[in-house]
């Protein structure tokens, strides 16, 4: 390989190694627990009350998502190399859940709705994208504290 | 791996939180780190052989089961 080539192969390798780096500043962890917490309230009015259209369901959905994912990338006031090591574990941890969730819990489902309703429910078999992503990062997130407070 | 940092902080009258603000990570880490929970980095390593004037391999040392 010559000069040029090496040049631009470490220059992708910063970039990349920028990427992996990057976190949210420590005040996003704040504002996406009042999105999320804001995002489950408002699901849970606007199903009481008014009634929930699907539009409105997946605008408070991706509101919940974008809160969870805040606090997930957002930086710890006392951010190190441990917690940069317990992070990746959690995250590695959550991914894991989410692979077994995603296989086990349509089974589960389907299970139940055999026992309560002694026939077949196909609807709910399908497991969502908001269902997977909620669990996964709500396990990423407290597992994450978990470690935190344990170390 | 077996670390004298208790024993080298207690010969520099220095605390987890003194140790920690010089090297730049959390008291937590340093506790972690004095109990055996965490295996620091080679920088972290290195730093706290800087403070505490000594190598890394006085410092750490391993066990039979690393």
């Amino acid at each position: 390989m010559n000069n040029t080539t090496n040049k631009i192969i470490e220059c992708e390798r910063k970039k990349i190694h920028q990427l992996f780096g990057f976190q949210l500043h420590h005040k996003y962890k704040l504002l996406g627990l009042i999105i999320a917490i804001s995002g489950l309230c408002c699901l849970f009015i606007f199903r009481m009350s008014v009634g929930e259209t699907e539009i409105v369901r997946e605008v408070f959905r991706k509101l919940i998502l974008i809160g969870l994912l805040m606090i997930s990338i957002s930086k710890d006031k006392e951010e190190d190399e441990l917690t940069i090591t317990l992070k990746a574990q959690s995250y590695k941890f959550a991914f894991i859940c989410g692979v077994f969730y995603a296989i086990v819990q349509p089974f589960i489902n389907f299970g139940v709705a055999f026992l309560f309703s002694q026939k077949e429910n196909n609807e709910l078999l399908q497991l969502g994208d908001f269902q997977l992503l909620f669990f996964m990062l709500i396990v990423q997130i407290m597992l994450y504290t978990f470690l935190k407070l344990s170390r | 791996m077996q670390n004298t940092i208790k024993v080298e902080r207690a010969i520099k009258n220095i605390t987890q939180d003194e140790l920690a603000k010089q090297i730049g990570v959390s008291r937590q880490t340093i506790n972690s780190i004095e109990k055996g929970r965490y295996v620091p980095s080679t920088i972290l390593a290195l730093k706290m052989a800087k403070i505490f004037e000594k190598t890394v391999n006085e410092i750490f040392k391993l066990e039979d089961t690393d």
